[in-house]
């Protein structure tokens, strides 16, 4: 390994390097990039979620002054390229496209895209687009009637779980449901498109660029070059921009045929179906133990919800099944296709909503063996997979469970349901889950250029999400140059870039930043060979703009550099996980979808924590408020644990408005969204916050990668759902095995 | 948006000759208007803006009747001392009330005026006798948590989601109305109209009617009344349930009460059963929550709401305790 | 009468002169009477500092202040606006470009993460301290819960807030 701790570049909790522009309002996201002469576009959605469109006029729009298109599946009427859904291989949201037909598929799909001059004129248009639909039954919920399960291809068995679970002293058998949810980021989706000479240039919110490029190219059948997908600011993703959303490619045609910048910003209500959703689930949960609390048999049976248009399916299977040590595990999973939009990912799309079943029945086998849940835990610790028994790259789980029990004040928990009451009457519940989530990668490039002041400039069509990578691939570059970070500069976000990886899964440090540390690295072996050819390169350190030689001597920088044709030193690296093979690569780069792990050839690779919760419920109202939450996680290297700690702090309180506040409500009858606006889709206020603490264990893992980071994005939001039904439980003695749980449920 | 023409009104009576015309809106914190205006919730062709009037946002509460003028924004009436310190329950319906940003432009007139907030009658798509009479009512067989146990029918179960209507109706609260044919009060209780009886009617005011006034009777009851406002999301949420007391007391029996319930109820909904319950009982936990039953004895639920009947006599039950111990 | 002139319709639908006086600097614009503040302010000024994140009154991104007073620019006409003293994002800062104090403190607490909805919270931040309701952290978040944070940076906004607090009480002291 090769970290340079006295540089003050990894490690240390550096400010924001964009909070600045961000704070002042100049940082431009995707709707805030003035084009000349820029049409305004609105949508019209269905009204129905399944049938044909029987009848379109479009007349009383077009009569709308300054309207200059209404575009609709007739008037689309032309030949795209063949691209898919992003599940599948492509880059769409969805592998169907509105516009490109008259079937309708799920309610809120768009009908028609409606432009004009101004913003106002385009909104009333398309609310007169009229269409009337021959409307046919639709199931948008997974509990409709008449609607079958369909298994997954392959599950997990280790040893005998079905015997070993009948021959038990203690089980737990129990389901739990997850209702689907609504990223819903504050920024909306838009895009804003104009063309160019046959080329495109399009601004929206993307977590990830090279896709985009790839994508359109291959959609409007272009060269991937002219393509060009800026998108420097993401105003909150968690997976929602991930993928290419229909409204892009219709603005996109829109403009091209109008020949003028046309922009779009999609209305909070409509982005419940243009873009992606978490899926509802259903998780069955076997646990059987010994009554010393030896885990004999895990199974978990997952149900989640699919569309009929695209096949998704999001067990956690992979990751529950190497929670615990047991001889006997066995996993499945099934689907069930409804009429809705194409589900997505949200984050930790697998794991959140299996880890709330899985990690509640742990605490429900805790209590049915009267042993502390956080003892249980730590008495299951696998030493190495259970299910492949490779060892980890590392794992502090248990280590994660002593300090979090410390820090939370666990030793004052009475385990008795309902007998920690304060002195108002205030019922209080401590309860604790573990969280997890795979430490994959994906091939990256970057360049790194160094001038002759002594600046540094990293290049990588990277995204920042609101995660830090603005911040975290700077220290990298700084640290290995020996760069003051004041004097680094972060270029990330456009197609221009060497390309970038998706930035979901918690990968863009570890994949991203790797890539800088290698480009870096190429650039300091340039400045050595440059300075002292012929001298030992492994003894010459680089410091304080300084090259010190090793006869102790130094030289400037801007001295060596200085000197050179152009006065910089700039290099391009592409770099891949190791167990990847150069293929994988090459289609990673050119923006296909590329991951290697979290299981590689020598060992396995999660991030790990122990999370904690307090809850005080009104012994009256029963309503429910989380007083505290404490996190402790190992995920690996932390280069800048001040945006590692925020992103884990808003990870967990994301976990606790699922658990107290988030549902998509279905209309079964009418299989449509019906809370689709942010007054009756709650999220998390800041009222709703109490205190949170979040601390990450030095862990030095040498396998994973050169820097040694693991995930850091998503595992804060894994094991809150259970912790805080744990906690619940705590506090009245009743198992909430569903979210959200609400004042109804305890009264 | 339909298009329409703005107007700033210079006198309330140009506003009122204004507003007498078909598809006319009075505007006045906007809060209200603007939003319904985006999901085509009203024919207004004409927007008269009278947010700007100067002599209408007098608060007078020195007198028998408080007098609040209608333009007078809720947030500056929240931090009233007289109010805080002898009518809290006022008070703490408005502070409890959307946001901050909201309450700085919502005017207490306009507040009356807000309209539902069933998904059904925003989405602008499903079926509501409330947007499109006739076409019926897609919450009867649709996602009803939030809909009404009180003052609904088979045409309408939406709810009324304010928190300051709710409030006045513990109040012997009078609404005084201006148009070009004088001023006239009417009492607050006959002011909104049920959904329940024609939902696309919601308050009596006709075309040229303007809300100048709200009137409360100044009462001793007001230091013994709380606002106490059950949500999901512990602010900036509408109520699940709510419930307004005001109590006199003598010593720790009760000599007269007010009960009002919000969030269950298409109208701010008095609750003169739970009243009677509490009048000439010494008030504990026990006689508040028989009150609370006694509020919703006669609640008619729905699929998914009947749990409202249970948290709403709790939520009276608590609204009565806490006034009990105002001061 | 502050700065609006109504033109009558025209080919587009009725149109009007407005005069908005935005960070100090008055704004004369011909606009669609439909026109929220929120649109005027990023489409017709330029000033996309100010956020749209629902256009309903429901998540606070579009916050400004109204002669002092934090409002929603999304709930408000254009129309309506004329004659008052509109602050945004953008006007905060010093004179001499400066951020303001807030703005530093949001910074330092690292209480934004994408960044969206930061210049809402931070307008609503600064009012939330000048109207006194900035006394204890759970008053602070009560009343900063009008801003929706979906990477719920919310305890860091609270220090930044009471940090600023602090320091504007001891001013006073």
């Amino acid at each position: 390994m090769d970290i340079n701790m006295g540089n003050g570049g990894i490690g240390v909790p550096v400010v924001r390097r964009d909070a600045m522009a961000k704070v002042l309002g100049v940082a431009q996201y995707a709707a805030d990039f003035p084009h000349e002469n820029t049409a305004y576009a609105a949508l019209t959605l269905s009204k129905v979620a399944r049938g044909r469109i029987s009848r379109l006029d479009t007349a009383a729009a077009e009569a709308v002054a300054g309207v200059r298109m209404v575009l609709t599946h007739r008037s689309l009427n032309e030949s795209l390229g063949d691209e898919t859904f992003v599940m599948k291989g492509g880059h769409m949201q969805s592998s169907f496209l509105p516009l490109t037909s008259d079937e309708i598929h799920y309610a809120g799909q768009i009908v028609s895209l409606t432009i004009a001059d101004t913003l106002e004129a385009a909104e009333e248009a398309a609310r007169l687009v009229a269409i009337d639909y021959a409307r046919e039954a639709a199931s948008a919920s997974m509990d409709d009637a008449g609607l079958t399960e369909e298994p997954a291809d392959s599950g997990i068995d280790v040893g005998d779980a079905e015997a070993a679970f009948a021959a038990a002293e203690v089980k737990v058998d129990a389901t739990y449901v997850t209702p689907a949810q609504h990223h819903n980021p504050i920024e909306l989706y838009a895009a804003s498109a104009a063309w160019q000479d046959g080329k495109l240039l399009i601004n929206l919110p993307s977590q990830w660029v090279m896709g985009t490029r790839a994508g359109l190219a291959k959609v409007f059948g272009i060269p991937i070059e002219d393509v060009h997908v800026e998108s420097p600011y993401v105003g909150g993703a968690f997976g929602a921009k991930a993928s290419i959303l229909p409204h892009v490619v219709l603005v996109a045609m829109a403009a091209r045929r109008l020949g003028r910048p046309v922009k779009l910003v999609v209305p909070r209500e409509a982005g419940f179906t243009v873009g992606s959703f978490r899926p509802a689930a259903r998780s069955r949960v076997r646990l059987a133990a010994t009554r010393q609390g030896k885990l004999t048999a895990v199974m978990h049976d997952e149900v989640g919800q699919s569309a009929v248009i695209d096949h998704v399916a999001f067990a956690g299977m992979e990751a529950t099944s190497k929670m615990y040590a047991s001889p006997n595990i066995r996993m499945r999973a099934a689907t069930v296709a409804t009429d809705v939009n194409s589900p997505g990912f949200m984050r930790a799309p697998a794991e959140a909503p299996s880890f709330f079943g899985f990690e509640s029945a742990m605490d429900e086998l805790a209590v049915a063996l009267g042993i502390d849940p956080v003892e249980l835990r730590i008495m299951n610790e696998p030493a190495r997979d259970p299910v492949s028994g490779l060892p980890w790259s590392s794992r502090l789980l248990v280590e994660c469970y002593r300090r979090g029990a410390a820090l939370f004040g666990w030793s004052d928990r009475n385990p008795k349901p309902g007998s920690m009451v304060a002195a108002d009457g205030t019922l209080i519940g401590y309860g604790c889950a573990t969280a997890t989530y795979p430490s994959a990668m994906a091939p990256s490039s970057a360049r790194v250029r160094l001038s002759a002041d002594g600046s540094c400039v990293v290049y990588c069509a990277a995204h920042d999400v609101g995660t830090g990578a603005y911040t975290v691939l700077g220290q990298v570059a700084a640290d290995v140059l020996g760069v003051p970070d004041e004097l680094v500069t972060v270029e990330m976000g456009h197609s221009r870039h060497p390309s970038g990886p998706v930035s979901g899964g918690s990968i863009t440090t570890g994949s991203a930043g790797s890539a800088v540390h290698m480009a870096a690295r190429a650039v300091r072996e340039r400045l050595f060979a440059t300075v002292a050819a012929g001298q030992d390169r492994s003894k010459m350190t680089l410091a304080d703009r300084h090259v010190v030689l090793p006869d102790g001597s130094r030289r400037a920088i801007s001295d060596i550099i200085g000197g050179l044709p152009g006065g910089v030193i700039e290099e391009h690296a592409d770099w891949k996980p190791t167990d990847m093979d150069d293929k994988t690569m090459q289609q990673g780069l050119a923006g296909g979808m590329a991951f290697a792990g979290p299981v590689g050839g020598t060992h396995v690779s999660f991030s790990f924590g122990a999370q904690f919760a307090e809850v005080r419920i009104d012994p009256l109202l029963r309503t429910i408020r989380v007083a505290r939450m404490v996190g402790v996680f190992a995920c690996g290297r932390i280069i800048n644990p001040r945006t590692a700690r925020s992103n884990l702090m808003g990870g967990m309180i994301w976990g606790a408005s699922s658990a107290l506040l988030e549902e998509s409500q279905i209309d079964r009858a009418r299989g449509r969204f019906a809370n689709t606006d942010l007054a009756s889709y709650h999220f998390a206020a800041n009222a709703d916050v109490g205190e949170v603490v979040v601390e990450m264990l030095d862990e030095h893992d040498s396998v994973v990668n050169a820097i040694g980071t693991k995930a850091v994005g998503e595992v804060g939001i894994v094991g809150m759902p259970a912790a805080i039904a744990n906690a619940v439980y705590h506090a009245t003695g009743v198992r909430v095995r569903k979210t959200p749980i609400l004042m109804e449920d305890l009264l | 948006m339909r298009p329409f023409l703005y107007s700033r009104a210079t006198s309330l009576e140009q506003a009122m000759s204004e507003a007498a015309q078909s598809h006319a809106a009075i505007m006045a914190g906007g809060t209200t208007l603007v939003d319904l205006m985006r999901g085509d919730l009203t024919g207004a062709e004409h927007v008269i803006d009278i947010g700007h009037l100067p002599g209408l946002a007098k608060v007078e509460l020195d007198g028998p009747v408080l007098r609040f003028g209608a333009l007078a924004r809720m947030a500056d009436v929240a931090e009233l001392p007289f109010l805080k310190q002898n009518y809290p329950a006022l008070v703490e319906s408005l502070q409890l009330a959307a946001s901050q940003q909201i309450r700085n432009a919502a005017t207490l007139g306009g507040n009356l005026l807000q309209r539902t907030r069933c998904v059904y009658f925003r989405d602008g798509v499903s079926d509501c006798n409330k947007r499109v009479p006739g076409s019926g009512c897609t919450a009867l067989d649709g996602e009803d948590r939030e809909m009404a146990l009180f003052g609904a029918s088979d045409r309408c179960v939406a709810t009324y989601p304010g928190d300051w209507g709710t409030a006045l109706a513990a109040f012997d609260t009078s609404i005084e109305i201006s148009s070009a044919a004088g001023t006239k009060t009417v009492k607050f209780a006959d002011f909104h109209v049920a959904y329940g009886d024609d939902p696309a009617r919601e308050s009596i005011l006709q075309p040229g009617e303007i809300v100048t006034a709200i009137l409360v009777q100044a009462t001793p009851a007001g230091r013994h009344s709380t606002y106490v406002k059950v949500r999901d999301r512990q602010s900036y949420a509408y109520a699940v349930t709510s419930a307004a007391v005001a109590l006199e007391l003598d010593g720790d029996r009760v000599t007269a009460a007010r009960v009002s319930l919000g969030g269950v109820a298409s109208k701010p909904w008095r609750a003169p059963a739970a009243e009677a319950a509490l009048v000439g009982q010494v008030l504990n936990q026990a006689v508040a929550l028989e009150a609370g039953r006694a509020a919703f004895a006669d609640a008619k639920a729905l699929r998914h709401n009947g749990f409202k009947i249970d948290l709403g006599a709790r939520t009276v039950a608590r609204a009565a305790m806490v006034a009990k111990g105002k001061h | 009468m502050s700065g609006i002139e109504t033109m009558g319709s025209e080919a587009t639908g009725p149109r009007m002169r407005v005069t908005l006086t935005v960070n100090g600097a008055d704004h004369d614009i011909q606009l669609d009477p439909r026109t929220t503040l929120l649109d005027a302010l990023r489409e017709h000024l330029g000033l996309t500092g100010t956020k749209v994140g629902c256009n309903h009154g429901t998540c606070g991104a579009c916050t400004v202040h109204i002669d002092g007073r934090r409002q929603l620019s999304c709930l408000m006409l254009a129309a309506a606006a004329a004659g008052s003293a509109i602050t945004t994002i953008e006007g905060l800062a010093g004179a001499d470009g400066a951020p303001h104090p807030m703005q530093a403190a949001f910074v330092a607490h690292d209480a934004l993460q994408c960044g969206y909805c930061t210049p809402g919270q931070i307008m609503s931040a600064v009012a939330c301290v000048a109207e006194g309701h900035a006394g204890s952290d759970d008053e602070i978040r009560e009343y900063m819960s009008g801003n929706l944070c979906r990477c719920a940076a919310y305890p860091n906004i609270v220090a930044a807030v009471r940090e600023v607090a602090g320091s504007t009480m001891a001013e006073a002291a």
